[in-house]
């Protein structure tokens, strides 16, 4: 059962009208209501507020580019350690027990991508671009450690996943254009087992992981990495790695369904793995009735009625699940 | 304890108080409320809509290979005609996600379908964009959601601005002030409460017009003599009327608003103040869809106004910060006022 204190919106008006326990001027009146009683002031507050400081930013930015070419190198490196000395410093002042001070550790941990690449920049390293990022996520992990914090460690998931995509395209000629090779089920099983490790954590009551956001961010970058060397598998372009790709799939589409309909009910990463699952199903289908007859009028038909089909039980089975986490809730 | 001032229970409350519901009603209402939220999940609604489009996509794409043999017949005229009128009959049988998208997929296609085999049948020059409008105007007389004319009114736009270029700004100008005086009127009650869809539709139109209406000629200048007249007097009403809240805005009140924005639009700028406009309309209706236009094009419009100011990037610098000052000391008056920090 849920709770009548959510704030009411029009669309329980509607649900309200249409099942006619309004007429249409109880329904004029309820959303005169909720009209009366929005918040304009905390509204023109955020706006303000989020206009005001972004167009600060951008200032600042504007300002480094007009300024950039003619600042001497000692000058720049001096600016952006200045401002890392200071971010940590304000940082240790705060402590990381404050969400202030976590951010400020995540800004830090930004900063020494800057300094990288200013460092690259001044000193031409010749370095390729993966190295960068993987410095860059070595170099914060300790910071990553003890913050605790979901953003700094999607920011180094994120400098992770740039850094073997970037390492594989430097090995792999033409990779940018190729969607076979073993980088995306590298990817994928990379963030399937940060994801593992996360719900372990949350298991474990680690506050920090506990941010929805976080597992499912790591769950839908999974799921998209593996899904390509299933989809190559579906429609018989397999290559290389690509079957144990697939099977990292299945078994992580496995993994997922017994974590988010058993373990910690989740519809949203539910409906991603359903999402992944009709991807790979439709492909098949598109290869099975219109390789080599893309003028195929019927092979086109079919595929209507596949994708029909396949949303059509997908969805059911999705609703139907949420009906049941809704009668587990009661 | 915090109390929610908007609570779902204060609501049947007043309905109960003001005699919209009954004792007994309240009591059941509030059953209905409890037991399920207003539609389905949303990763639900996501995926029954994607496998929507797929399935009109392919479905398409077989009729299409059907009519290419006897398209010059007006086998994709016709066909045009029959997806439009399944897009209808679907949007009209089941109000359920995947019949919603598939009928949106399918009044789209039908409308192209319809543009270009009319075109192939009819021949000549002008007759594409013409098609196309009409196509437009026919889905905004047929009852279809808001989303299927904005779909439609992009199409329509899109193939104007391929056949007419620069002409087309000409007069999509007056279109773009038009559309937001509709907005206007209907959401602050001064047109009846049966045009709001078309309203929505309409403020949905609002962004991809502008775009449209910059998209060769973008200009944004600080407009002169009676132009910026025209402005400052637009601004204060606005000021004002935000100042008694819209709640208590009159028919009159908007037709004078629907004139100084269509003013505003047309003198060259229109862009952030149409995205503020969509902020408060979105805000207003508790619209997310709204809002997130409304944020998406005041980010646009703000950036492409600053990049395309013609002065250093040191001026563009202090001209950025001061102005994030000014709207930061703003607040702190704001709030000071309010006599409460947030």
């Amino acid at each position: 059962m849920r709770s009548l204190e959510v704030t009411a919106r029009r669309e329980h008006v509607e649900l309200l009208a249409r099942e006619r326990f309004l007429s249409r001027g109880g329904r004029d009146a309820a959303e005169l209501w909720i009209k009366s009683r929005l918040d304009w002031s905390g509204w023109l507050d955020r706006l303000l507020l989020a206009t005001g400081s972004a167009l600060i930013v951008a200032g600042i930015v504007y300002f480094f580019a007009f300024n950039w070419a003619s600042i001497p190198a000692f000058a720049k490196f001096g600016m952006i350690e200045g401002l890392l000395a200071v971010g940590v410093l304000a940082t240790w002042r705060t402590g990381l027990h404050r969400t202030s001070g976590k951010v400020m550790l995540t800004a830090c941990s930004a900063l020494v991508g800057v300094l990288l690449a200013v460092y690259g920049q001044v000193y031409q390293t010749g370095a390729d671009a993966w190295q960068l990022f993987a410095g860059w996520a070595a170099l914060i992990t300790g910071w990553a450690l003890i913050g605790g914090f979901a953003p700094l460690w999607a920011l180094w998931i994120v400098l992770v996943n740039v850094a073997v995509y970037q390492y594989r395209l430097t090995h792999e000629q033409w990779a940018w254009l190729q969607l076979h090779g073993d980088r995306w089920m590298l990817l994928g099983v990379i963030d399937a087992v940060l994801l593992a490790l996360a719900e372990l954590g949350r298991a474990h009551d680690v506050e920090w992981l506990r941010p929805a956001w976080f597992r499912l961010m790591l769950w839908a970058a999974a799921l998209a990495f593996l899904t390509v060397p299933a989809s190559c598998v579906a429609v018989g372009w397999e290559r290389g790695l690509d079957v144990w790709g697939c099977g990292a799939w299945v078994v992580a589409l496995a993994a997922g369904h017994l974590q988010y309909r058993r373990a910690t009910p989740d519809l949203t990463a539910l409906a991603f793995g359903a999402a992944s699952v009709g991807f790979v199903a439709f492909a098949a289908v598109l290869h099975a009735f219109l390789q080599g007859a893309f003028f195929s009028a019927g092979g086109w038909l079919i595929a209507a009625m596949a994708a029909v089909f396949i949303a059509g039980v997908l969805g059911v089975w999705l609703h139907g699940v949420a009906g049941q986490l809704e009668g587990e809730h009661v | 304890m915090f109390e929610n001032k908007r609570s779902l229970s204060l609501l049947l409350e007043c309905l109960e108080a003001d005699g919209h519901l009954s004792a007994s009603g309240r009591a059941l209402a509030a059953d209905r409320l409890r037991a399920s939220p207003p539609g389905p999940h949303w990763a639900t609604s996501a995926l029954l809509g994607a496998g929507a489009w797929i399935a009109a996509v392919a479905l398409l794409m077989g009729v299409c290979v059907m009519n290419y043999m006897f398209m010059r017949h007006g086998g994709m005229l016709f066909s045009g005609l029959v997806a439009m009128a399944g897009g209808l009959l679907f949007s009209r049988a089941v109000d359920e996600p995947f019949c919603r998208q598939l009928s949106r997929a399918l009044l789209l296609a039908g409308q192209v379908m319809v543009t270009f085999g009319g075109y192939d049948a009819m021949g000549g020059h002008a007759t594409m964009p013409l098609l196309a409008a009409a196509g437009c105007a026919l889905l905004h007389a047929l009852p279809v959601d808001g989303v299927s004319r904005f779909l439609s009114a992009g199409f329509a736009i899109f193939v104007n601005q391929l056949y007419w270029l620069d002409l087309s700004t000409l007069w999509s100008g007056p279109l773009v002030a038009l559309t937001a005086a509709f907005v206007t009127a209907a959401f602050t009650g001064a047109l009846d409460r049966r045009f709001r869809p078309a309203a929505y539709a309409a403020a949905c139109m609002l962004p991809a017009l502008l775009v449209e209406r910059h998209w060769s000629a973008y200009r944004f200048w600080w407009p002169d003599g009676p132009e910026r007249a025209a402005l400052v007097v637009a601004l204060l009403y606005a000021i004002g009327t935000a100042r008694r809240g819209l709640a208590q805005v009159t028919a009159r009140d908007a037709q004078v608003a629907t004139y100084a924005v269509g003013a505003v639009a047309i003198l060259g700028s229109p862009g952030l103040l149409a995205s503020g406009l969509l902020l408060v309309l979105g805000h207003d209706r508790q619209d997310r869809v709204l809002v997130g236009l409304g944020a998406l094009s005041f980010c646009g419009f703000l950036s492409w106004y600053y990049q395309s100011l013609h002065l250093t990037l040191a001026v563009k610098s202090a001209a950025l910060i001061t102005s994030g000052l000014v709207l930061l000391a703003t607040r702190l008056y704001v709030l000071d006022r309010r006599g409460g920090v947030r």
